[in-house]
């Protein structure tokens, strides 16, 4: 039984990184309708970012928290201005199609830039456990789980509570509307993504001392984090959250009754499963 | 619009999708005609992608897994029981058919991106059955088809065979999309990509059409992994079953152009020599090939997102405009 | 259209140029007048095994630069043709391009085991060598293919030497008897890492150890510890281990948090033998166990003094590449002892230059030594026989070779080890 509880936490936990990339993708494609499958190169970025702030200037992903963040925001918005602009208006499979193209070039442009090495960050905190009774927890990935999590829900209020974030819900649901009504689409747009690439860029942060740069680290999240999306319900930032602990869980569970060989599979029949018979994601309005 | 103006001059693509078979006679050497082979396979299975995919607007980025079907079941037979690849292929095909039919049967009423990602998840955990299910399939270590060449094994020494054997399965796939443009089930296809809903109120069963077009689509890609296989005589899960596979099929449809029957080819013509060219001239700096190859497809998508073929037809259109003008002169 | 003309005449000067310049490109001025020799080195330098690729690429090019400086092959400069594989596919193509486009006679590569099939299937039409010093699987060499010389140690050998080191030695220090040992193995699950455990395993189960546990993983794990849960639930005491750099390093990390590491942890290779293992996971190395090619050996190893320039010469050239590492590693170690001793050993054995009197060089050739520690004597299956895998084992942020004897220069620590759970 404790065992049992050993392997849900530790679910939970890396799950919340999982929560965290995922919600800048749900808003993204809630307020934007764009499917961004180079939402995993953002993450690897970053965690490129971190790294050298950590290398040359000495400081950990902690310190260099909220300049890394402004970078990122920068980077994402110069990508809505430069590409995604352009086709907020195009067919579906034309905006799939151009993101998996970014993600090619900017894979590609991290392995001419910074080669194939992997680039560790090694703090004190990245080997420490923190114990709560028999458990023990992985003291960065709680501390990504704490962040992850405040972030999701400061971004929840934010939407819900503040005249910006209505706005973007209302574009979400009406954009002609919404523009009747004055508010500017394109730079409610723009700073959805902004925002959401942020997000994807905290993610990286927090992942940073745990887990190595290096040029294809984003492809393992890109997938995961729209299987997430979906489960949670495509649109909705408290389904992203859950369904990232979701996974994470179930992740974990696969890996230790049935061997790690399976933890992806495991995840990915969970969202076929879910596709069929919750065809609008477990915490989406139908 | 498009539609239109493509069935108007089919003939001058029939010429280059027929001639094209000359070309490998005159490629300087295996190198090239190498290039020449994977150009017509690719189009051929991006024409076979683009039979479900692109009359219906609905991405599928889980074909490596019919590629990867039509592969290992060939392979294996072939191997294990010294069953000829011709008799794997159609045994490929048929369990490729079960396969689509499934997969079809549970995720063709997703709309959208649901549909996308399920294609994705379906041939993710398909390569994952494959690393596993290790005494069938030799897990990652792969399966190796000894060099045994004669034509009953589908194995040649010189390249040409293998031009004329992807060339057919081309020309093959080719003949079958125009064949169903034309057919009631082209027309319910195209309708139903273009909107589900009135196509479902001028009577079309909109799950049955998707259905067919989905399992002849999954059909037609394994024999083309079958063919795969037989030319570079060595499968494993991880490089078939690819992400990068998947993506393949549907940058060749895009660049040529989705919902056409030749813009595949017309993709795969343009593109698949490029790449080869690129990664062979350009490793001296690592990730520069494929660097370049993201940057054309950007800039195609975001200057001509219907592809390379309207613009061909416009230029076609425009010579055949001024010999007629010449000739009356 | 207007715009589309622009794009697509780019398109074409850019394929022209590409085309045109690409032949001439790699230079290779030959000091003499004969036309240089041309060899191939096929590696991935994309994709997810671009790391290692690429230092193999520069030691092979180290090698290539060693022996034009010394005169060349048979009087004629070596000029090298470079190409990226990131898999059996564009390994085929890129094959096909440096034997029938450029005319290389030898082929250097391939690290990944499937490129090296993929490669054999193009160069055994032509009869050019591959000179394979990267891909362990044992079908490369028991496939019946003429001109594939593997200069390192089968997977499948490899994989035995671990688990017999194990069952004989190991179990002796913990005053277990073989018997009683549980033994879990862990492995990534690409070729590579399966090939490996399939020798472990066998050979384990031989000795008539409890395999308690076996598990494998894809590269791109992010998180182990459900793995690690798993295999601490079997609480075996050795284990048996194959994984590349990133996931070594995220495994030990996993262990050390759930305490769970083993009475003993014996790495099979490339990851747990990367210099960079030690130097991430600090201290707490001390007393890892890892098998593979001989590694990083003293100079004092080569009795020969030319051959120990040369080993000293190579990792100085190559560190100079790679001033972030603190020693070469063993894929690039073993690329350059494949060229090198090919290059300088072998072809001055054959009579011409031609596939058959290569073919017959490289079997015949006998050498006690290599620049990678262990001789050089090939099967009819041109498999190196000489090859050995040791067993080492960290101390001190150093690989300490432990056996075999010739090649020993330090005793066992740390077993059981220090931070093994109770």
């Amino acid at each position: 039984m404790e065992q049992i509880l050993q392997v849900f936490i530790s679910g939970i936990f890396s799950g919340g990184v999982y929560a965290l990339v995922s919600v800048g993708l749900a808003l993204i494609f809630g307020i934007i309708g764009l499917v961004n499958f180079a939402h995993g190169e953002y993450l690897m970025l970053a965690m490129y970012f971190a790294y050298w702030m950590y290398n040359i200037i000495g400081l950990d992903p902690y310190q260099s928290l909220l300049i890394n963040l402004a970078v990122m925001a920068i980077i994402g918005y110069l990508t809505y201005k430069i590409i995604m602009e352009r086709v907020l208006e195009a067919d579906h499979s034309i905006q799939i199609i151009l993101t998996l193209a970014l993600s090619m070039v900017l894979q590609n442009l991290a392995l001419m830039l910074w080669k194939a090495d992997y680039r560790n960050i090694r703090i004190d905190m990245t080997t420490d456990t923190t114990h709560i009774g028999f458990l023990t927890l992985s003291t960065p990935r709680v501390v990504a789980f704490v962040i992850a999590i405040g972030a999701s829900v400061l971004l929840y209020m934010f939407l819900q509570k503040t005249y910006t974030g209505a706005a973007m819900r209302a574009v979400a649901q009406n954009g002609k509307a919404a523009q009747l009504m004055g508010i500017n689409l394109k730079r409610t747009y723009g700073l959805a993504f902004t925002i959401g690439i942020t997000l994807v860029g905290l993610a990286g942060l927090l992942l940073s001392p745990i887990y190595p740069a290096f040029p294809l680290v984003g492809s393992n999240f890109s997938t995961l984090a729209f299987i997430v999306v979906v489960i949670g319900g495509l649109t909705s930032i408290p389904g992203a959250i859950m369904g990232g602990l979701l996974i994470g869980v179930v992740e974990s569970f696969a890996g230790y009754f049935a061997g790690p060989a399976y933890q992806q599979a495991a995840y990915f029949l969970l969202f076929i499963l879910v596709l069929i018979f919750k065809p609008n994601g477990l915490f989406g309005r139908s | 619009m498009i539609n239109k103006l493509l069935s108007k001059n089919n003939s001058v693509l029939w010429i280059i999708a027929l001639a094209s078979i000359i070309v490998p006679f005159f490629l300087p050497n295996r190198y090239f005609q190498d290039i020449a082979v994977m150009t017509f396979l690719w189009a051929g299975l991006a024409c076979s992608w683009n039979l479900y995919s692109g009359y219906c607007n609905r991405l599928s980025i889980g074909h490596a897994a019919y590629l990867g079907i039509g592969a290992y079941s060939s392979t294996l037979l072939y191997v294990n029981f010294g069953i000829s690849p011709w008799i794997g292929m159609l045994a490929g095909g048929a369990i490729s058919a079960v396969a689509a039919l499934i997969i079809g049967g549970t995720t063709l009423r997703l709309k959208g991106t649901f549909f996308v990602l399920s294609t994705i998840a379906f041939a993710e955990i398909l390569k994952v059955m494959t690393i596993t299910s290790k005494d069938i399939t030799k897990g990652a270590l792969g399966v190796f088809i000894p060099y045994e060449p004669g034509f009953s094994n589908m194995i040649w020494a010189s390249k040409i065979p293998y031009a004329f054997l992807t060339w057919i399965y081309m020309i093959i796939v080719l003949l079958i999309c125009v064949k169903m443009e034309r057919s009631k089930l082209g027309y319910s296809l195209i309708a139903v990509g273009e909107n589900q809903e009135a196509a479902e109120n001028l009577g079309v069963n909109s799950s049955r059409t998707m259905l067919i077009a989905f399992v002849m689509s999954a059909v037609l890609t394994s024999f083309g992994g079958t063919i795969y296989a037989q030319y570079i005589m060595f499968i494993e899960p991880t490089s078939v079953m690819s992400l990068m596979n998947s993506i393949n099929f549907i940058l060749l449809a895009i660049t040529g152009g989705m919902g056409t029957a030749f813009g595949p080819m017309v993709g795969s013509f343009i593109l698949t020599p490029i790449s080869n060219l690129l990664r062979g001239y350009l490793s001296s700096v690592s990730g520069l090939h494929t660097f370049v190859l993201g940057l054309i497809l950007i800039a195609i998508l975001l200057f001509r997102p219907d592809g390379i073929l309207p613009q061909l037809k416009l230029f076609f259109n425009g010579l055949i405009k001024k010999s007629k003008a010449t000739k009356g002169v | 259209m207007k715009k589309f003309l622009p794009v697509l005449l780019v398109l074409v000067l850019l394929a022209t140029t590409i085309t045109g310049c690409g032949g001439g490109g790699n230079g290779g001025e030959g000091g003499t007048d004969s036309e240089p020799f041309k060899v191939g080195a096929i590696y991935p330098l994309s994709g997810a095994n671009a790391l290692l690729g690429n230092q193999c690429l520069t030691a092979v090019k180290i090698a290539v630069d060693m022996v034009n400086e010394a005169g060349g092959v048979h009087g004629r400069q070596v000029q090298l043709i470079e190409a990226d594989a990131p898999d059996p596919t564009a390994a085929t193509t890129e094959a096909g391009r440096l034997v029938d486009q450029q005319g290389v006679e030898i082929i250097f590569g391939s690290l990944a085991s499937g490129n090296a099939i993929a490669i054999a299937g193009v160069t055994e039409r032509t009869g050019v060598s591959l000179v394979e010093s990267g891909g362990v699987a044992d079908a490369l060499t028991d496939s019946g293919f003429k001109n594939v010389f593997r200069i390192l140690d089968k997977g499948s050998l490899r994989g035995a030497t671990g688990a017999n080191y194990v069952g004989t030695a190991i179990a002796d220090m913990l005053g277990i008897a073989p018997s009683d040992l549980r033994v879990a193995i862990i492995h990534e699950e690409s070729s590579y890492g399966t090939s490996v455990a399939d020798g472990a395993e066998a050979k384990a189960i031989e000795l008539g150890m409890n395999v308690v546990a076996r598990e494998h993983y894809a590269t791109t794990i992010t998180d182990m510890s459900a793995l690690v849960l798993k295999i601490n639930e079997a609480k075996p005491d050795v284990l048996l281990s194959v994984n590349y750099i990133n996931d070594a390093i995220l495994l030990v990390d996993t262990l050390k948090q759930y305490n769970a590491v083993p009475k003993v942890f014996m790495g099979l290779g490339a990851g747990t033998t990367d210099p960079n293992f030690a130097a991430t996971i600090g201290a707490d190395s001390d007393g890892f166990f890892c098998t593979d090619m001989p590694t990083n050996l003293p100079l004092d190893v080569f009795k020969d003094e030319e051959m120990r320039a040369t080993v000293s010469a190579f990792r100085e050239a190559f560190l100079e590449q790679y001033p972030d590492l603190l020693n070469v590693s063993i894929a690039a170690e073993a690329a350059f002892a494949g060229a090198y001793t090919f290059m300088t050993e072998i072809l001055p054995n054959a009579e011409t230059l031609d596939p058959e009197s290569i073919r017959e060089a490289a079997l015949t050739t006998k050498l006690d030594m290599t620049t990678l520690g262990f001789g050089w004597d090939l099967g009819d299956d041109g498999q190196n026989y000489a090859a050995s895998a040791n067993i080492n084992q960290w101390q001190g942020g150093e690989v300490v070779t432990i056996y075999p004897e010739k090649l020993k220069n330090g005793d066992v620590i740390n077993v059981p080890l220090p931070i093994a759970s109770e």
